[in-house]
């Protein structure tokens, strides 16, 4: 003990040394009482002008010290003793050695004052250790300080330096709400917060955290004043006006306003555009739905993020257009969010309306092989016009029962209505030089569906670890009723002249509905630390019905009402399916792993109504078998390998025979006697990235063989295709991407490849002979990007793909295809920026598809943004400068070769004033911050 | 906890005789808390933020770890100590900013040296021990049964923390890099990080040689090199930038 005590002052006089060493200051240390000199004292230099410890030692076994400092000045002495009362004094330090002599320790006794409120008025209330305040009852002028507030609360007192006495004792700690707010000081809450936000105050004894947890008391004791927040103070209005016009017609106007007051919320937004502007985005659609999604976290720290649906089917995550053709939009939404008891209770309530208009002209283009070796191409025109609207209205309700069991209620229901009348007109030819058939149709129909679905959701955690239970049940309720028409006359030829003749002029109505209830039990069991069970069990009973019928002209009444029996159908099903699983999960701190599998059985049962057939049963026994495997050091280096097996069977429709002529140049045929497939799939994926470095690596790859396929059997007979299902063998296909990138620090440039390839190998049956189809794909993405803060940012993608398509009946189609991406945008001064971007699409024209769909897609705008915030901006856009947008698509699979092109959104202008406000006093203040947690 | 409990009582039986004893080595554990949701909140950027409020409803407020320090009168050091009971919220984000420190001081040669982990480099630092200018604050807090004196200090030219050491304790040590007080650190917080260190273990062991021993892994640099690669790293990260310098810096 004494030698390392007197190492100790060794080394605290070594690091005095380290300091300029022009000054001394000498002294003892000693106790009045029995005049005993005391070793190892704290003796502490401190600067009177700022409070800074200049310099510190301790004092030696004869109580005597020494102490350097830099400069001459004043300074405080202060010495240390346990169990003696700390000693302060101001010495003035001039000549080199300042002997301050002997430095008299008074031990120290401790006289606890007792405090007797005796005042109890209503305005303060006691519960128990804690004294309570309503701060209303104690007038303040007006914008005053808590402090202010503090000063006129019986019982304590606010000094001139800011410190708080309450009951007697120095105020230590000050919450706000119960928190800690995190400053050097309770003065810089005291005098930083309005008064007029408190609704109380609190003064208590805060026992330490360890004592609160353990239940123990240990005597520690601070005294404490926590400020209760005006639940209404936290209140404020924000939202975003954009108002946008454009040349050729176009207009794009939203509009979004959220009122929050504590924890309720109520937001409305609307939606006016025939851009491809059409949804919310999930930005604002985030803000809108005060994130209804739901966020997981399981019991390795992972986090899932489920957002909801916008809601909009033809808008995609971004908000855009992502459908064919022209759109034009109407929307809006109404959505109430609202927590209380501690948030133990949460409501949520969202009501949307939408209607739509969609105008579609379209070219397909579709290659198919024939039994002689020879191919048939097949050209349809397509203009399609649908109207529509919809209504939808969700809700959910959570409640937190206790620290261990959660309920969740949610339940939709909604309603759409939909007209859609299309115009086909398409050819046939063979060997591109023979005409085989023309068609022209007319379909139209209005159709009305209606949805209910609700959930209840019980969730229980157990004390133990990795033990919980949770059981869901459901209902989904779907009908849909649809009235239209169809005309149709085909033509087919043989050696130029019309050889058959095909008219249809039918009526056509159709009712499905589909009621369904499940439950589904899960319970997790720990086995040890590292080794969990689960196991699961769920049945779900779904009875439904499927209504198709024909009409035809009736000659004697001259009215549509004669019944088509050949053409029509009316089936119910019953399907009653048990599914039970087991599956273990062990995890250790670089790797887990877990194995399992569901065996579900599903039996059907089908009555065709119309026909008057006994009823059909089909059993199904499917093995949903799964493993997975994962390497994870650090979050950024990881390794995933994932195996699923999953029996699928067959649908309705590739089992039931049904006679269809809404196509009547393809005929579907069922196959009552397929069998399920199974499906094995093997999935790894890499992942490496180096932060700092700016360097990543990304790499995966799937591959699935698929058992028993469900594959076709066509035929093409005189420009007449038949297909039936059938199982084939052999099947499989596989995918693999690759993505690296690194970061040329010097110029600060990201830089990178990707890349992709597909392979997809079908085997099946076409005009009665095995056909072999590969159809692979392979696509290199380089990347530039070049991004300066503030400044300018450029981007570079280009893209070159090739598709090669092999048949072994049929014809071979390989081509290349090339997207090529350049984008900039420089911030000008005068808060404005510029933004371009030009994509370049190539599309090689082959023998078939010979026309140039070259698009060389060009944008720009320029903006300005004004207010101190930034909050407005002035935008004016050009999109495709050059006027020669389309959309396209081109595919191959199973021999047959399509190609799809159709109108999309063109060349138009736009002026846009956008305007984002918020207001929030008082509560949350807005605070400017990036995503950096989220990062780290 | 009755370990806790016994070493707390061994501890003032030992402490309180008349003849007052300094603590010359042991062991302490820290419990480092990050507040969550004030992190969360400076991410708001206007009104509530729905993902936020989802994150919180499903989080714990604090993220807690546990730090060992062990010293004598001539070094220190501190490492992770044992792991949160509760789901550690850091976890998901890669175990978090500092969490896996290792720092080594030698009082004797005035050396510290760390090993610091940021994203996915691991640095070892060289340097000498870090100085500070310490402004005594007149606060006392009893922390683990000491006596504590505040004082505060600021890094990185503009981010205070404040400190509450104990005299009864020789060393001149505390958690992370931060020492240069009369006595060792038991709580520290860095409000900017709305984080804080608090002792909250003590026991009075002899540590041996190989409790002090730290590897040498990781790319060598001094704290100066460290911040300046990080700098340059991390130049358009904007202000998440300057929270990573700071957590690399304490």
């Amino acid at each position: 003990m004494r030698t390392i005590l007197l190492s100790f002052i060794l080394i605290a006089g070594f690091f005095q040394a380290g300091w300029a060493q022009q000054y001394i200051v000498k002294g003892y240390v000693h106790d009045t009482l029995n005049y005993q000199s005391l070793p190892s004292a704290s003796v502490v230099l401190i600067r009177t002008n700022d409070s800074v410890i200049q310099s510190y030692t301790r004092s030696h076994s004869d109580g005597s010290f020494e102490l350097k400092v830099p400069k001459q000045g004043r300074y405080i002495l202060h010495v240390t003793f346990p169990h003696f009362a700390d000693f302060q004094d101001v010495i003035d330090v001039h000549d080199f050695v300042t002997s301050y002599g002997t430095v008299q320790m008074e031990s120290s006794e401790h006289i606890l004052k007792e405090f007797v409120l005796k005042k109890n008025i209503a305005a303060i209330k006691i519960k128990g250790d804690t004294t309570e305040y309503m701060a209303d009852s104690f007038k303040v002028k007006d914008n005053a300080t808590v402090e202010d507030l503090l000063k006129r609360l019986p019982g304590i007192t606010v000094d001139k330096n800011g410190s708080i006495t309450a009951q007697g004792e120095t105020v230590q700690k000050v919450l706000v709400d119960g928190e800690e707010f995190f400053s050097d000081d309770p003065k810089v809450v005291t005098q930083g917060l309005q008064a007029a936000v408190v609704e109380k105050v609190q003064v208590f004894d805060k026992k330490s955290d360890q004592a609160e947890f353990t239940g123990i008391d240990d005597g520690q004791k601070t005294k404490t004043i926590n400020l209760s927040l005006k639940e209404d103070k936290k209140k404020g209005v924000f939202g975003k006006v954009e108002a946008g016009g454009g040349t050729d017609g176009y207009f794009q106007n939203q509009g979004m306003i959220n009122a929050f007051k504590a924890k309720r919320q109520l937001s409305a937004f609307g939606i006016m555009s025939n851009t491809d502007k059409v949804g919310l985005g999930w930005q604002d659609n985030n803000s809108f739905s005060s994130g209804a999604g739901v966020t997981e976290i399981n019991d390795e720290g992972q986090v899932s993020i489920t957002s909801v649906g916008s809601g909009d089917e033809i808008a995609g995550w971004d908000g855009k257009y992502n459908g064919e053709g022209l759109p034009k939009v109407w929307t809006g939404g109404l959505h109430f969010a609202d927590k209380w008891n501690e948030d133990k209770q949460h409501i949520v309530g969202n009501y949307r309306y939408g209607m739509q208009n969609v105008e579609v002209n379209g070219l397909t283009t579709t290659q198919n092989p024939l039994t002689n070796d020879s191919v048939s191409v097949t050209r349809e025109k397509r203009n399609q016009f649908s109207t529509g609207d919809r209504h939808g209205l969700d809700g959910m309700y959570e409640w937190k029962i206790d620290s261990f069991t959660t309920l969740k209620v949610t339940a939709a229901a909604g309603q759409k209505q939909q007209d859609i009348s299309t115009m086909y007109n398409s050819t046939t030819m063979l060997q591109d030089s023979i005409l085989s058939n023309t068609n022209d149709k007319k379909s139209t129909s209005t159709s009305t569906s209606t949805f209910v679905n609700a959930d209840v959701l019980l969730r229980k955690k157990f004390r133990t670890k990795g033990r919980s239970f949770s059981l869901d049940v459901k209902e989904n309720y779907k009908e849909t009723n649809s009235d239209g028409r169809l005309i149709s006359a085909t033509d087919l030829y043989r050696a130029d002249t019309i050889a058959f003749v095909n008219n249809v002029n039918q009526k056509k109505t159709s009712t499905t509905n589909t009621l369904a209830f499940s439950a589904r039990a899960t319970y997790t069991e720990p086995l040890s630390k590292k080794t969990f069970l689960e196991l699961n069990y769920g049945l779900t009973v779904n009875n439904s019905l499927a209504q198709n019928f024909s009409y035809d002209t009736n000659l004697a009444t001259g009215k549509m009402d004669l019944l088509n029996t050949f053409y029509s159908s009316d089936y119910k099903y019953n399907i009653f399916t048990n599914t039970g699983g087991i599956a273990a999960r062990f995890v250790y701190e670089k790797y887990n792993f877990s194995f399992g599998s569901d065996v579900s059985d599903a039996r059907y049962n089908q009555v065709n109504q119309l026909h008057g057939d006994s009823a059909r049963n089909y059993d199904y026994l499917n093995f949903f078998p799964r493993a997975t495997f994962v390497y994870q050091v650090g979050r950024s280096n990881s390794f995933r390998f994932n195996y699923q097996g999953s029996t699928r069977q067959p649908t309705i429709t590739e089992v039931t025979p049904l006679n269809q002529n809404t196509d009547p140049l393809n005929i579907v045929v069922g196959n009552p006697d397929l069998k399920q497939q199974f499906t094995h799939a093997f999935s790894v994926r890499y992942n490496n990235f180096k932060m700092l470095s700016g360097r990543f690596l990304f790499a995966s790859g799937s591959f699935n063989v698929i058992n028993d396929a469900i594959s076709t059997s066509t035929s093409n007979t005189d420009g007449l295709r038949q297909t039936r299902y059938i199982n084939v063998t052999g099947n499989y296909n596989g995918f693999a991407f690759f993505g690296y990138g690194y970061k040329l620090k010097k110029i600060d440039m990201q830089m990178g490849a990707h890349l992709n390839a597909g392979i997809n190998h079908i085997n099946s049956i076409i005009n009665g002979k095995q056909n072999t189809t590969n159809n692979n794909s392979y696509t290199l993405t380089p990347t530039v990007q070049y991004y300066k803060d503030k400044k300018y940012s450029i981007e570079f993608n280009p893209s070159v793909t090739y598709n090669d398509n092999q048949s072994s009946v049929s014809q071979n189609s390989s081509y290349w295809m090339s997207n090529n991406e350049l984008s900039g945008t420089v911030q000008l001064p005068g808060k404005m920026e510029f933004n371009t971007s030009f994509n370049w699409f190539l599309r090689q024209q082959t023998e078939l598809f010979s026309t140039n769909n070259n698009v060389m897609l060009w944008n720009a705008y320029l903006s300005k943004k004004f207010l101190k915030k930034s909050n407005l901006e002035l935008r004016a856009s050009v999109l495709d400068i050059l006027n020669q947008n389309i959309g396209y698509s081109r595919t191959a699979q199973a021999g047959i070769i399509t190609e799809d092109a159709y109108n999309s959104i063109r060349r138009y202008g736009m002026l846009s004033l956008i305007w984002n406000f918020s207001n929030t006093p008082g509560g949350v203040p807005p605070q400017p911050g990036g995503m950096m947690m989220m990062r780290r | 906890m009755k370990q806790f409990i016994l070493a707390v009582l061994s501890f003032v039986a030992f402490s309180i005789p008349v003849h007052a004893q300094y603590t010359v080595a042991g062991k302490i554990e820290f419990e480092r808390k990050v507040n969550f949701y004030a992190q969360l909140k400076e991410m708001e950027e206007a009104g509530p933020n729905p993902f936020m409020e989802q994150m919180k409803s499903k989080i714990p407020k604090f993220s807690t770890s546990y730090f060992d320090m062990i010293f004598d009168t001539t070094q220190s050091i501190y490492k992770p100590g044992r792991e949160a009971e509760v789901n550690n919220v850091m976890k998901m984000f890669g175990g978090g900013p500092a969490t896996a420190n290792v720092v080594y001081t030698n009082f004797k040669t005035q050396k510290a040296i760390s090993n610091k982990k940021v994203f996915d480099q691991s640095f070892h630092v060289m340097d000498t021990m870090r100085v500070l200018e310490w402004r005594i604050k007149d606060e006392i807090r009893t922390i683990a049964n000491f006596k504590c004196h505040k004082a505060v200090g600021i890094i990185c030219d503009s981010v205070y923390v404040v400190a509450f050491y104990t005299e009864d304790i020789l060393a001149s040590g505390g958690p992370e890099m931060f020492g240069g007080l009369p006595g060792m650190i038991l709580e520290l917080a860095v409000p900017r990080l709305h984080t804080t260190w608090t002792a909250t273990k003590f026991e009075l062991i002899s540590p041996v040689a190989t409790d002090f021993v730290i590897s040498d892994k990781g790319k060598k640099v001094t704290s100066k090199e460290l911040q300046e690669s990080l700098e340059s790293s991390l130049k358009n990260f904007g202000k998440m930038a300057q929270r990573n310098l700071w957590w690399s810096a304490l």
